[in-house]
């Protein structure tokens, strides 16, 4: 079974699909939650797994509405100045950041999961009065006025329809080797 | 480009009720193209760029097949059934391929008379839900306006710019 579970990306400009071979394998979800791993030393976190769970987390905790803040908290710990963080480099500084606040060096894994959101999520309600919104799509859609809401509700339906496989999207091979197929 | 954050992606409650429809028929050969793609070359950003677009495909690929115009078919059908808050006039761009506009020399990306489309199942449903133009091969373009109050401009004008029929496919 394969999932897209960004339909946010990491830049918030960007709201396309991903392309199938960006989907991510979704039976990790399972095994490796947060704050969960082997990693010793969070210098060597598993980044590819903090991608792919920080895609998914970004989404289902909605803190990818917020990546400009987070982005914000996390850029002295990346060394970086002024940028938007690449996706690797979030979930380093990431790691930092949760070593700074006195996580468990094996929580040190560069996971903004439910646990860590809980720690950032203070931080940012804190400095700045912006409304998170959680909720995962239920039977009814939000209205129109909760746009980014209605956004992903929609999104996320559509996501399970491309898992169970009744709509599928274009695979990128083809969208770049076939350039005037379609319009 | 769009920021889903305040911008309401008109394609995104049409594509669901589409999977949706698909799922309960259990049909299985729709492919999402594109729907939200750069602005085109003249920098406007309107259709799929404003994500008031979407291009469908078709899993075996050519539009020239039967099983194509029947999946066309199919999801005007689905669009009949649109929640009446979305369903307001659409606009089809269809390539000239045989099964559509039987090869026809048409000019492309202009409205034309559902009269010339060959199928008459197709035209019924053209008719009721908007109007139809010539377009690229081996696609259904959907194009729509709900959140617009005065759905009347949207009805007679073509917004598909041929710009962006380019940058992607
Ligand atoms: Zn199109």
């Amino acid at each position: 079974m394969q999932v897209v579970i960004s339909p946010v990306k990491v830049n918030q400009e960007n709201f396309e699909f991903e392309s199938p071979d960006e989907y991510i394998d979704d039976t990790e979800f399972d095994s490796q939650n947060e704050n969960e791993g082997s990693n010793f030393f969070f210098e060597s976190i598993n980044t590819e797994n903090a991608i792919q769970l920080n895609r998914k987390y970004g989404v289902t905790l909605g803190w990818a509405t917020l990546y400009d803040k987070i982005n914000d908290i996390l850029l002295s710990y990346s060394g970086l100045e002024s940028v938007s963080l690449s996706e690797s480099a979030f979930s380093e500084a990431l790691a930092k950041w949760q070593k700074a606040q006195g996580f468990n060096s094996s929580d040190c894994d560069g996971i903004l999961g439910p646990k860590t959101w809980a720690r950032m999520k203070q931080l940012l309600s804190n400095t700045n009065s912006i409304q998170v919104s959680p909720s995962l799509p239920s039977g009814t859609p939000p209205t129109i006025e909760n746009t980014f809401e209605f956004n992903r509700w929609h999104a996320e339906k559509i996501l399970e329809n491309m898992n169970t496989g009744f709509v599928r999207a274009k695979l990128s091979i083809e969208r770049a080797t076939r350039k005037n197929q379609s319009g | 480009m769009l920021n889903p954050n305040n911008h309401i992606i008109q394609a995104l409650p049409i594509i669901h009720h589409i999977a949706e429809s698909a799922k309960k028929e259990d049909y299985k050969e729709i492919i999402i193209g594109s729907f939200i793609r750069g602005a085109d070359k003249k920098g406007a950003c309107t259709g799929h760029c404003a994500g008031r677009c979407i291009d469908l495909n078709i899993s075996s690929r050519s539009f020239e097949s039967v099983a194509a115009l029947q999946m066309v078919v199919r999801i005007l059908g689905y669009l009949t059934n649109l929640p009446d808050k979305y369903k307001k006039s659409m606009g089809f761009g269809m390539p000239l391929q045989g099964q559509f506009f039987g090869h026809q020399n048409l000019t492309k990306y202009k409205g034309v008379s559902t009269t010339l489309l060959k199928n008459e199942e197709l035209r019924k449903l053209v008719n009721q839900l908007g109007y139809v133009f010539p377009d690229n091969d081996n696609h259904l373009h959907i194009q729509f306006n709900w959140l617009s109050k005065s759905a009347s401009n949207y009805e007679t004008e073509v917004v598909y710019e041929e710009g962006e029929s380019y940058e992607n496919s």
